[in-house]
C-alpha cells in the first residue's frame, strides 16, 4: 500500500486575508503497519478563527490515537469480513465490543483535541486583533472561558487500514470514497444528515461524540484504493461520478505518469481547481494498493468506460426524445399558426362583412332620411293639398252640378225643337234646308236619307 | 495532467418567485410584477454570466385559486421568457409552500450535475391566505433547502398579511412593505438582484448568513434611493402608509 496527502489554500482566502484552514495527513506506520489517511477542514467563519490550529491539531490527536488503538487492539477483533456501518448515534447490533472500542478511539480524540486547544489559548491567549469580527455575545463567551472549542472548529475525517482489517471514521463534511477489489465505487461511511450546503457537524460540537459514524471491515486486504477529500472537492466536483472519476484520475496518473509526477501534478492541479470551482480549501488524503495497480485502474476505467458509453446511450436517447418532442411542438406550433391564420383570414372576412353591412346600413339610414326628407316634405305639403283637393272637389260638384243642369237645359231645348218639328211635320233633326245635324250626333258618314 | 484540467460545471443557485395572483392583485399591481420581472430578468443574466461561482435559474410560481409553475423547471434567466401573470381567484399561499416544499428537493428541481447554493425565495402577496397557510408553511419548514436559503417578501399594500409573510421569511427584517407602483417596481428589482448577487457567490468570510446580508443590503438600497412608500422590516408602522395603485400606465 502507498499514499499521498495534499492540501491547499481555497482561491476566496486570496480575498479574505485567511490561512489554509484544511489539514491532511498520509501515513505509514512501520512498528503496526498501518496506513493513515486524514483530512480535517477548519470552519470558515469569524467565530472560528483558530479553525487552522485547530484541524492541524486535530490531524495529529487523531494520528497518535490512530496508532495507540491499533497498538492497543488485537486485530482479531475487527476481523468479521463483513462490512459494519454506524451512522452518527447508531451502534451495530452484534458488534458491541468494536463499538465500544471505536467509541473509546473518538472520546480519545475529542479529548485530546480539547486539551490541545486548551493549551494552545493559555501558550498564545485569544487576542483583540483575532476577536476583530466575531459576534459580541460569542467575543462574550470566548472571554468567559466558554466555547474555546468553536476557535479551533474541524471537522475530521480518517480511514486506517492495520494488518487484517481497516476502519474509516467521520464527523462533518467531506466524502470518504472507497475503490474496492470487485470494481464497486462507494462510501463505506453512512451520510449524516446534518450536513448539508454550508453546514457541518464538527468536533467543536457540544455532543461531539454522537457526530461520529464510522465503517470497518476485517478479513480481507483491505479496498484497492481510498480517497478523502474536503468539501472544497467535492464542492467543486460534486458528490457522484465527477468526483469519482477525479479520484480515478489520480490512479490512471499513477500508472501513466508515476508517484512523483502524480503527486507534483495534484499539488499543483490543486489551487487551479478551488479557482474554478469552490473557491475553498482544497485537502486530499489517499491510501492505494500499488500491486496490480494498474490492471485495477483499468478495471476501473473500463467500468467507468462502459458507464460513460451507456451514458452517452441515454444522452442520445435524451436527445432523440427532446429533438422528437421539439418537432411535435414545431408541428403544433405551426398548425396551430395556419390555424390563426385562417381564423385571421375568416376574420378578415368577418370585419368585410361587417364593413359592408355597416356600408349598407349606412346607405339605408340614409335613403331612410331622405324618405324620411318626403314624408315631411308630403306631410307638410298635405294639408295644402287637401285644401286644394276638398276645393277641387267642390268645383268638380259645383261642374258637375253645371254640367247637369246644361245637360238639363239641352234636354229642354231638344224636347222644345222636336216638338217644333212635330208640329212643322219636319223630321226629326232636319230642318228647312236639310237634314239638321244635332249638336250630339256625329257625322259618321251614314248620313239618314 | 488533463485529468485534473477537465473543465467543471458551475454549481446552481435558483431564484423562486412565488407570485401572488390573486384577484385583489389585478391592475396596477399585477402589471407592476410583470413588468418588473419582466425587466430584471436580463439583469439577472447579467450576473449569472459574469460568476465564476454559479449560475443563476428562475423558477416562478404564480398561486390563486391553486397553484402553478409558469416553466415547468428552473430556466436560465437568458432563457426565460416572461409571460404576463393574470390575476383571478383566491390566495391559496398554503399550497404554494407546499407546492415549493414539493420542488425544493434532489428529485426534483434541484437536481445539477454542479451542486447547488441555497436556493433564494422571493415572496410577493397583497392579501391574507384564504387556505391553510399554517399547514403549508410547516411542510415548507421542514425542507432543508428552503431553511438553508434565502427568503424574502413584498408586502404590496397595507391589506397584505404581514404577520405570514414574517413566518415566511422565518424573519419579520425580511418583509419589504410597498405601497405604490413604482416602489413595487424598484423594490423588486432591488430585491432580486440582491438575492441573485449574494445568493450565487462562495460563503464569505463573514459571519452573518446569506439571509442576513441580502436583508443588509436591500435596506442600504432602499436607504440610498429610498422609493415614495416603502418601509422594511416594520411589520406594524404607527399609521399605515395610503396605498396609491391607481397610477399604472
Amino acid at each position: 500500500m502507498k499514499g499521498y496527502n495534499h492540501s491547499c489554500m481555497g482561491e476566496s482566502h486570496k480575498t479574505t486575508g485567511k490561512p489554509c484552514q484544511d489539514s491532511s495527513l498520509y501515513l505509514f506506520d512501520e512498528e503496526t503497519g498501518t496506513h493513515i489517511a486524514i483530512v480535517c477542514d477548519g470552519h470558515g467563519g469569524n467565530r472560528y478563527f483558530r479553525s487552522d490550529r485547530g484541524s492541524r491539531l486535530l490531524v495529529e490527536v487523531t494520528r497518535d490515537t490512530i496508532l495507540e488503538f491499533v497498538r492497543g487492539n488485537p486485530a482479531e477483533l475487527f476481523s468479521a469480513p463483513v462490512l459494519v456501518q454506524a451512522g452518527p448515534g447508531d451502534h451495530p447490533e452484534g458488534y458491541g465490543i468494536q463499538d465500544a472500542a471505536l467509541t473509546r478511539l473518538f472520546t480519545s480524540i475529542i479529548f485530546r483535541w480539547q486539551e490541545g486547544i486548551e493549551q494552545d489559548a493559555r501558550l498564545d491567549p485569544l487576542s483583540p486583533e483575532e476577536l476583530q469580527g466575531v459576534k459580541p455575545e460569542h467575543v462574550k463567551d470566548f472571554q468567559e472561558g466558554r466555547e474555546l472549542e468553536k476557535a479551533y472548529g474541524s471537522t475530521l475525517m480518517a480511514y486506517f487500514q492495520a494488518r487484517g482489517y481497516w476502519v474509516a471514521f467521520h464527523i462533518g463534511d467531506g466524502h470518504c470514497v472507497m475503490f474496492s477489489d470487485d470494481g464497486r465505487i462507494f462510501e463505506p461511511v453512512p451520510w449524516d444528515e446534518r450536513c448539508f450546503l454550508n453546514s457541518t457537524t464538527s468536533i467543536c460540537d457540544r455532543d461531539a461524540l454522537a457526530g461520529f459514524r464510522y465503517a470497518w471491515q476485517g478479513g480481507g486486504a483491505g479496498p484497492f484504493a481510498v480517497f478523502l477529500g474536503s468539501d472544497g472537492v467535492d464542492d467543486s466536483f460534486g458528490d457522484g461520478e465527477r468526483l469519482h472519476a477525479f479520484y480515478l484520475g489520480i490512479l490512471r496518473s499513477l500508472v501513466e505518469e508515476g508517484e512523483e509526477v502524480t503527486k507534483r501534478s495534484l499539488a499543483e492541479a490543486l489551487p487551479g481547481i478551488s479557482a474554478r470551482g469552490s473557491h475553498d480549501d482544497m485537502s486530499v488524503s489517499f491510501v492505494y494498493d500499488e500491486k496490480g495497480l494498474d490492471e485495477k485502474t483499468r478495471m476501473f476505467a473500463m467500468k467507468q468506460l462502459s458507464e460513460m458509453r451507456e451514458e452517452l446511450e441515454a444522452a442520445g436517447k435524451d436527445i432523440e426524445a427532446l429533438e422528437s418532442k421539439r418537432n411535435a411542438l414545431s408541428a403544433s406550433y405551426s398548425k396551430l399558426q395556419e390555424s390563426i391564420e385562417e381564423k385571421e383570414k375568416a376574420n378578415d372576412g368577418i370585419i368585410g362583412r361587417i364593413a359592408r353591412i355597416r356600408k349598407l346600413i349606412r346607405c339605408g339610414e340614409e335613403e331612410c332620411s331622405r324618405l324620411d326628407e318626403k314624408r315631411k316634405a308630403w306631410e307638410s305639403s298635405k294639408p295644402t293639398l287637401d285644401r286644394q283637393g276638398e276645393k277641387m272637389r267642390i268645383e268638380l260638384k259645383y261642374a258637375t252640378n253645371d254640367l247637369e243642369r246644361a245637360r238639363a237645359t239641352e234636354s229642354g231645348i231638344i224636347s222644345r225643337i222636336e216638338s217644333l218639328e212635330g208640329f212643322l211635320g219636319i223630321r226629326q233633326g232636319e230642318s228647312e234646308e236639310g237634314p239638321a245635324t244635332g249638336p250630339h250626333e256625329q257625322d259618321d258618314g251614314c248620313s239618314q236619307l | 495532467m488533463p485529468v485534473f484540467n477537465e473543465p467543471m460545471p458551475r454549481r446552481t443557485m435558483v431564484l423562486f418567485f412565488l407570485v401572488d395572483a390573486s384577484s385583489s392583485m389585478e391592475g396596477g399591481k399585477i402589471g407592476a410584477v410583470n413588468d418588473a420581472i419582466r425587466n430584471v430578468l436580463p439583469m439577472v443574466n447579467d450576473i449569472s454570466v459574469n460568476n465564476n461561482d454559479a449560475e443563476i435559474r428562475v423558477a416562478v410560481l404564480k398561486f390563486s385559486s391553486g397553484v402553478e409553475w409558469v416553466y415547468s423547471e428552473p430556466k436560465l434567466a437568458s432563457d426565460f421568457e416572461w409571460l404576463d401573470i393574470q390575476a383571478a381567484g383566491l390566495t391559496d399561499m398554503g399550497e404554494a409552500c407546499r407546492e415549493l416544499s414539493r420542488k425544493l428537493s434532489r428529485s426534483a428541481f434541484m437536481k445539477s450535475e454542479g451542486g447547488f447554493f441555497a436556493p433564494a425565495v422571493i415572496l410577493l402577496s397583497d392579501g391574507h391566505p384564504t387556505d391553510d397557510f399554517a399547514a403549508g408553511l410547516n411542510s415548507l419548514k421542514r425542507n432543508k433547502w428552503f431553511m438553508k436559503g434565502i427568503r424574502v417578501a413584498i408586502a404590496i399594500g397595507n391589506d397584505a398579511d404581514k404577520d405570514a409573510l414574517a413566518q415566511f421569511c422565518l424573519d419579520k427584517e425580511g418583509v419589504f412593505d410597498v405601497h405604490d407602483i413604482e416602489s413595487l417596481r424598484k423594490v423588486i428589482r432591488l430585491v432580486a438582484l440582491t438575492t441573485s448577487q449574494i445568493g450565487s457567490t462562495s460563503a464569505t468570510t463573514a459571519d452573518t448568513t446569506k439571509q442576513g446580508q441580502v436583508i443588509a443590503a436591500v435596506k442600504q438600497g432602499i436607504e440610498n434611493n429610498k422609493p415614495s412608500s416603502v418601509e422594511e422590516g416594520k411589520l406594524e408602522p404607527a399609521e399605515p402608509k395610503k396605498d396609491n395603485w391607481t397610477d399604472w400606465d
